[in-house]
């Protein structure tokens, strides 16, 4: 029997993802697992956790369950505020010559939480390239101009800031987002 | 990420494909020419 869907829109949330190359192109990657965003094709979860049994404690089984699920932490993760996500970039300054910071549009079945959602199926919207700075980069990574280009193929807005230049804080303050929790 | 407990389900079936949205709008509508009458012919 199918199911009538409760909703016909997907929602919106923010992300932020670390920008991964492979094969000298850039994509996105997620903060906590391995997985790269494909261009063109939408993310679909999978629940990454395994369960603990006494009887073979050294063989963790998988979940069993399609994601997300409710009583679980699976799916793919966005937040209604982008300053929720912000604090992450903390881990990545200094470390990574770019993140991206971006809006998603999540689908299928979505878990709504407090602070955000955590969908079946995502892809981007909108994103916002953060370069570190020369600093960060050392002479084998991308220069920003071909980050750009390349998250370019994903077919959404991509715009290049600046992280400690004027325009970040001016775009956050614009957005509703205190700049201190931004800047490291 | 933190986004805090569950408080609802629900499942959504996208109309429009999401990957491939139309980037803009089509922009403002031509606006009609006006309609010219025609003449009536007396017979």
């Amino acid at each position: 029997m199918t199911v009538a869907p409760d909703y016909l829109e997907p929602v919106e949330g923010w992300r932020l993802w670390k920008v991964v190359e492979q094969d000298r192109r850039s994509f996105l990657g997620s903060l906590f697992y391995g997985g790269t965003w494909n261009y063109l094709v939408p993310l679909s979860a999978a629940c990454e956790h395994r369960r603990f049994s006494l009887r073979t404690p050294w063989r963790r089984r998988p979940s069993g369950h399609p994601a997300p699920e409710e009583g679980c932490t699976c799916g793919i993760h966005a937040a209604f505020d982008p300053s929720d996500v912000l604090p992450y970039l903390d881990r990545f300054a200094g470390h990574r010559p770019y993140c991206a910071l971006g809006r998603v549009a999540l689908w299928g079945d979505v878990v709504e939480c407090q602070r955000g959602f955590r969908a079946q199926y995502a892809y981007p919207t909108r994103l916002y390239v953060l370069d570190f700075g020369q600093r960060s980069r050392s002479r084998f990574d991308l220069p920003p101009e071909t980050v750009v280009q390349d998250l370019d193929s994903y077919e959404v807005p991509v715009e290049a800031l600046a992280v400690g230049d004027d325009d970040l804080p001016e775009w956050l303050t614009g957005n509703g987002i205190r700049p201190d929790t931004v800047v490291p | 990420m933190e986004i805090g407990k569950p408080e609802r389900k629900y499942t959504i079936e996208p109309i429009q494909d999401p990957v491939r949205r139309p980037k803009e709008s089509p922009g403002p509508k031509r606006e009609r020419e006006p309609v010219r009458r025609r003449e009536r012919v007396r017979p």
